[in-house]
């Protein structure tokens, strides 16, 4: 049966754009790159789309840490994300305050390996156990795990980084 | 069976009992009925998990409104308003194509519209910027094309549109592998009439060749100064419903691009008429585009 890929794309659209903005931390690239998935994923038409778009998201977000371009758009980014955000949400304290919530939560996930990084934003993007199994190559019966270990070391971080910043202050 | 892992535990709680490997799901659903132990561990599991997806909530883009899937491959810095493919990257331009052809598959598994048109419009776009026609036909000068009927006593700002467009910008010699024509030569090839907005100047015309068949690419000018975009190409479809259907079908992603208010963005309408598939793309709401072409003429 072909892919209803209007279908699936309105689906997947948000879930592979948050997949990759946790690799690029880049709002507008990581919408670039998943838009990027999506045409590479229709002129592959893959069997299993969903577990295909979101390899490819991976390598693209891996080619892109390489990259010099995210350098160079970043302040594009910066300006770009503030324009974005609603007048009454954007008032200094909230919006530094939102920002340090993100950038606290990038550097927890830094603190995975990974493998495990890699296991828990694809089921947070939506995969099931078995196609995490399928792209990453890992077992099966070890996804279950490797989530149990990424999601305690996840909360462990952020929370010690919580107490540092308390005592910092 | 012995206590349950920890992985074991979080994929109970994932609901992913089922793709364990290495237990039976039935063992695992009645272990965790039976165990107060397992049970404990599994609440505290589902603390941890709660709070790791949270957190992971935090590290959200600000807005996940896809673009309209038609835009998909177009670089943002390639999207101004009204200059649909006037000189977009062309590697821009075949993903645009890939995503056409998906697309336009969608509406097939649903019965909406027809391959081999759409199949047309992916391979239009698939050579566009990287072939010349080799025998371009004759030129024609497009900016003093006009509206081929008298304007109506309420289109004053058009009519005033139309002298004015002595002066728009006109791509001199158009996209790569698009031939400037005149009317009359874009109706010899069409084999039919050209189908036109009334009342708007028209800026250009342009045809090509696709494996034999015909397409034409008008550019039309709106009272805001941006482009209608309209390809003509002949399409055979015998059921004028699944016109509609595909115009519909398209409304839901526009509505996308609307909701973003439209910043950048141009609406896509496709309509089956007189055995015409034509392509209509403008920096205007859905509606207005609808509307637009509820006044094609020709
Ligand atoms: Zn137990």
């Amino acid at each position: 049966m072909p892919t209803d890929w209007a279908a699936l794309y309105e689906a997947m659209y948000g879930d592979l754009v948050r997949f990759l903005y946790r690799k690029v931390w880049d709002a507008e690239r990581a919408e670039d790159l998943a838009q990027e998935a999506f045409v590479r994923a229709l002129r592959h038409d893959p069997d299993n789309p969903r577990a295909w778009l979101f390899t490819v998201a991976s390598n693209l977000a891996r080619d892109e840490a390489r990259s010099a371009v995210r350098r160079r758009r970043h302040l594009e980014l910066v300006r770009a994300e503030i324009e974005a955000d609603p007048p009454a949400a954007s008032s200094p304290s909230a919006d530094t305050e939102r920002r340090e919530r993100v950038e606290a939560v990038r550097r927890a996930l830094e603190r995975l390996s990974d493998r495990d990084r890699e296991v828990l934003l694809m089921w947070d993007g939506g995969l099931s156990y078995t196609e995490i199994a399928a792209n990453t190559g890992l077992a099966r019966s070890a996804i279950g795990t490797t989530l149990a270990r990424a999601r305690s070391r996840l909360v462990t971080a952020y929370e010690e980084q919580e107490r540092r910043d308390v005592a910092s202050d | 069976m012995s206590h349950l892992t920890d992985g074991q535990l979080h994929a109970f709680l994932d609901g992913s009992v089922e793709d364990l490997a290495d237990a039976e799901p039935s063992d695992v659903r009645s272990h965790v009925k039976g165990c107060a132990d397992c049970r404990a561990r599994l609440e505290a599991a589902r603390l941890v998990r709660d709070r790791a997806h949270s957190l992971l909530r935090v590290a959200a883009p600000p807005s996940l409104a896809p673009p309209p899937i038609q835009e998909l491959g177009r670089a943002r810095t390639d999207r101004p308003p009204g200059r649909w493919s006037f000189g977009p990257r062309p590697e821009s331009l075949a993903w645009a194509a890939t995503i056409a052809v998906a697309l336009t598959g969608g509406w097939l598994a649903r019965g909406m519209i027809d391959t081999e048109t759409a199949g047309r419009f992916a391979e239009l776009d698939r050579v566009a910027g990287t072939e010349q026609l080799a025998e371009p036909p004759a030129i024609a000068k497009p900016a003093e094309e006009q509206p081929t009927q008298p304007l109506a006593a309420g289109e004053g700002a058009a009519a005033k549109m139309a002298r004015l467009s002595a002066t728009a910008a006109v791509p001199a010699d158009g996209p790569p592998g698009w031939a400037p024509v005149d009317r009359a030569r874009a109706e010899t090839l069409l084999g039919g009439r050209l189908r036109t907005v009334e009342g708007l100047p028209i800026l250009s015309i342009f045809a090509r060749d696709v494996e034999g068949t015909p397409v034409v690419w008008t550019a039309q000018q709106l009272a805001s100064g941006h482009t209608l975009n309209l390809r003509q190409s002949p399409a055979e479809v015998s059921d004028a419903a699944q016109a509609r259907d595909a115009v519909r079908a398209n409304r839901k992603i526009d509505d996308a691009a609307e909701a973003e208010g439209l910043a950048g963005f141009e609406s896509v309408e496709r309509i089956h008429l007189s055995g015409f598939l034509i392509e209509a793309r403008a920096p205007l709401s859905p509606d207005s585009l609808r509307s637009l072409l509820s006044r094609l003429e020709g």
